[in-house]
């Protein structure tokens, strides 16, 4: 009798352990989605600054100023999360053309507040980057978590479902070069 | 100063002649203790063989082993700062053979858990490779177990290095040694990491080779992989395998610790009775010298595009 009512007990246990490690593991994948937000957020902050310096010395890259306020603005009322990602991915590229050219504005490049403006951007995109990886831990967690037995019986009663990691748009793949950004 | 060839013309041309000074007062040291050391056992088996006393002879022993110590000290002192600096010199350095990391440097880092019962260090060297402060030195720490037979044993017994890192953060992330998945597997040694009470969270890298070497702990998920970008992960792999050894880091305070394991009292003089001038000891403090330099280097601390200068 005492072992029926110990193994209910133990099974019972057992599932609220599992149960509550899957839900852990999904809040933990929301918890990283929102620090992506907020390295983003941090780099919408700093293109603004970034652009106006850069406007007074470029007089050839106009073009590419007007794109970036172009996609900033696109950013910012984005719904979808593909969508977010794909503007990112281009502000991305776009400033990594910018400060190629870079190379052709020597005054620019001798600007104190430019270069610290640089080093911020490259910051934050290293910051965002980590900030992914992190994202796809939390992720590749969750996904053994639903997959995996016994969780993957609640992952099935309750409808958790797989969720998709980050995958690097391939002009992103392409690593920045420090010696190409300054060229020291 | 990085090459072997390099090395041998400063051999030749610093270190020789400073060499040969002290092995002139090494010799005639070492024939002093042998003289005293004849003339006082010999006296003492006079007393002896005559029966009158054993004293004579034991107190000539006590006497010639503090003469003995007393002439050791300052002709190892004389080497390492005659020939020992002079090598620091070379690489950029400034070298106290008295000194070594404090013992609050060596809290700070956090890399040991346990606390140090006996601290113990010496031949500290600081310098600037660049845009990178550095210093090391050699560090031995103890602690003693409990219950009858006390006794001492090593936590760390290596090469202590603190440098300033690149990007600035504001957590703590640890990367040790793994122990726990070496021993018990990926599973039941993953369990083992997670459960540890003593560190931060478990931090899991998409970097195989590296997780498979390495149990990291941080403070923040975010910013452990913001210090540990996936070039610096390959980065600590090859210190590990340049020094083959084990090695823990940790990223505290805007530094980043590092301590090397190393089962070798280094930059010593060699017996107060063999010649001052052996080539090979040189030539590997020399080699170990450029390793730590290189350290720098290999982790590409001078990198400095993040806002920190």
């Amino acid at each position: 009798m005492f072992l029926i009512v110990g193994l209910i007990v133990l099974v019972v246990i057992g599932a609220v352990l599992t149960f509550n490690n899957l839900v852990g593991a999904r809040n933990n994948v929301e918890n990283a989605f929102g620090t992506i937000d907020v390295m983003l957020k941090k780099r919408y902050d700093l293109l603004p600054n970034l652009v106006e310096v850069a406007k007074t010395y470029m007089k050839h890259e106009n073009e590419t100023f007007t794109k970036l306020a172009d996609l900033r603005a696109r950013a910012n009322t984005a719904t979808t999360t593909d969508e977010k990602v794909a503007i990112e991915n281009q502000i991305s590229g776009t400033v990594k053309g910018l400060m190629v050219s870079v190379e052709n504005y020597p005054d620019l490049k001798a600007s104190e507040q430019f270069t610290m403006l640089q080093r911020s951007w490259n910051e934050t995109e290293e910051q965002i980057s980590a900030a992914r990886r992190a994202y796809n831990a939390a992720v590749t967690a969750y996904n053994n978590a639903v997959d995996k037995f016994p969780s993957n019986i609640f992952a099935g009663m309750f409808n958790f479902k797989r969720k998709e990691v980050f995958v690097i748009a391939e002009t992103e793949r392409q690593n920045v070069s420090a010696k190409a950004l300054f060229n020291s | 100063m990085h090459s072997i060839t390099d090395f041998k013309s400063f051999y030749q041309t610093t270190l020789q002649p400073n060499l040969a000074e002290l092995e002139t007062s090494r010799k005639a040291i070492a024939g002093k203790i042998k003289l005293y050391g004849l003339i006082g056992i010999g006296i003492g088996l006079a007393f002896m063989a005559f029966k009158i006393s054993a004293w004579p002879l034991i107190l000539a022993g006590v006497g010639i082993f503090f003469f003995y110590q007393y002439q050791a000290k300052h002709y190892r002192h004389s080497y390492k700062t005659k020939i020992v600096a002079a090598i620091a010199q070379a690489h950029g350095l400034s070298y106290n053979h008295l000194a070594c990391i404090s013992r609050g440097d060596y809290d700070r880092s956090k890399i040991f858990t346990t606390r140090p019962d006996r601290y113990w260090g010496d031949d500290l060297l600081t310098g600037t490779v660049d845009k990178t402060g550095i210093r090391f030195s050699e560090l031995h720490t103890q602690y003693k177990s409990g219950g009858k037979n006390k006794s001492y044993h090593t936590i760390f017994r290596g090469i202590f290095f603190i440098a300033d890192f690149n990007k600035h953060f504001i957590g703590e992330t640890f990367v040790l040694p793994d122990v726990s998945e070496n021993v018990f597997g990926s599973t039941l040694g993953g369990f083992f990491q997670k459960m540890n009470m003593m560190r931060p969270q478990l931090i899991k890298l998409e970097d195989v080779e590296f997780e498979k070497n390495f149990a990291i702990y941080g403070t923040d998920q975010v910013e452990a992989r913001y210090i540990l970008s996936p070039a610096l992960m390959q980065r600590i792999l090859n210190l590990k395998k340049k020094f083959n050894t084990q090695v823990a880091l940790s990223f505290i305070g805007s530094h980043v610790y590092i301590a090397i394991t190393i089962n070798k009292n280094l930059f010593e003089a060699p017996w107060l009775f063999s010649p001052a001038d052996n080539y090979n000891q040189l030539e590997e403090f020399h080699t170990y010298l450029t390793r730590f330099v290189e350290i720098v280097e290999i982790l590409d601390l001078n990198t400095r595009i993040w806002t920190k200068e």
